[in-house]
């Protein structure tokens, strides 16, 4: 209980990744869902540094992490990209409106 | 109501930035039984100002305050990283998440925001049917997690420093390293396409370059 160890880490981010997608399955709001995405690529990564630590601090899963980093704020510019361009074309982000490709 | 979630939210930003701060003061203790319990003590508030801010962002229907709760969430996540001996990690995660992303998100929000007009939940039985889905997840995952012999070795003491990453991300993973510079490029440049505003005629002008 009092020594934090690796499934500490990786029980809590299984809990980040269901929280992350349980925002996802429940808003019907463009960037609330945004917002799980966020979450669950922060498990992922809290996932990857606590390897690197508790497996005899290999450095690997920090620069992979790093790049998760990277991907995820590329990933929140396009996507933050799309919702105004979808909110320009049909005024509204709600996604279950948003059904045609074409605007 | 408003008021209480107002006050947990301000807690769990002051808790995240304070966490942050011990963790950058004192990582990684050395295996003695003092500094192993506030390592747990630190860990625990940790990870519960991470838990309740995504709790916060799956019932609340406000989206400003949900981009407070996310500030609450990475910081608390960087706060992990800190613990975890990944100081550059965890700096990073404070610049580029809690300073860059966010921001980000935050014109998101303004930008496409109508107070009061759109529905921001799904329907009753999506919603538990959703919860249910995530609930079975998360006891597979603790199964999985909690069956498995994790070969773990004893975790130095001494903090990854800048110069061990930098030389990695220059040697093992330069083509990586590389290409995530590309794609920053190409994000910035599909970026500006996409929110480009060129009156009526930008069907057309789509049409005409494919």
């Amino acid at each position: 209980m009092w020594t934090i160890g690796l499934t500490h880490y990786l029980i809590l981010a299984a809990m980040l990744f269901c929280i992350g997608v349980a925002v996802i399955v429940t808003k019907r709001n463009a960037i609330g869902i945004l917002f799980g995405v966020e979450l669950i690529l922060n498990a992922g990564n809290l996932n990857l540094v606590a390897f690197s630590r508790y497996r005899g601090a290999d450095i690997a899963g920090q620069v992979v992490a790093m790049f998760g980093i990277v991907l995820a704020a590329a990933e929140a510019a396009i996507a933050v990209a799309i919702v105004v361009n979808l909110y320009n074309a049909t005024a509204t982000i709600d996604v279950d409106s948003a059904t045609t490709l074409r605007g | 109501m408003r008021h209480a979630l107002r006050w947990i939210v301000m807690a769990g930003v002051w808790s995240a930035l304070a966490g942050t701060a011990w963790g950058a003061e004192a990582p990684v203790p050395p295996a003695e039984s003092s500094s192993t319990i506030l390592e747990a003590i630190a860990f625990y508030a940790m990870a519960a100002v991470a838990l309740l801010s995504g709790l916060a962002i799956l019932v609340s229907r406000n989206l400003v305050r949900n981009v407070v709760c996310l500030l609450a969430a990475l910081g608390a996540v960087a706060g992990l990283y800190f613990l975890l001996a990944a100081n550059l990690l965890g700096a990073i995660q404070l610049i580029v998440y809690a300073g860059g992303t966010l921001v980000l998100i935050t014109f998101g929000v303004m930008l496409t925001s109508r107070p009061g007009s759109d529905r921001q939940l799904v329907r009753g039985w999506e919603r538990i049917a959703g919860g249910v889905v995530c609930v079975t997840l998360f006891i597979g995952l603790c199964m999985v997690l909690l069956c498995t012999e994790w070969a773990t070795v004893a975790a130095s003491a001494e903090p990854t420093t800048v110069a061990a990453v930098g030389r990695a991300l220059l040697t093992d993973y330069l083509v990586p390293f590389e290409l995530a510079s590309v794609l920053l490029l190409v994000m910035l440049i599909g970026a500006a396409y996409l929110v480009r505003r060129d009156g009526e005629s930008g069907a057309e002008d789509d049409a005409d370059r494919c």
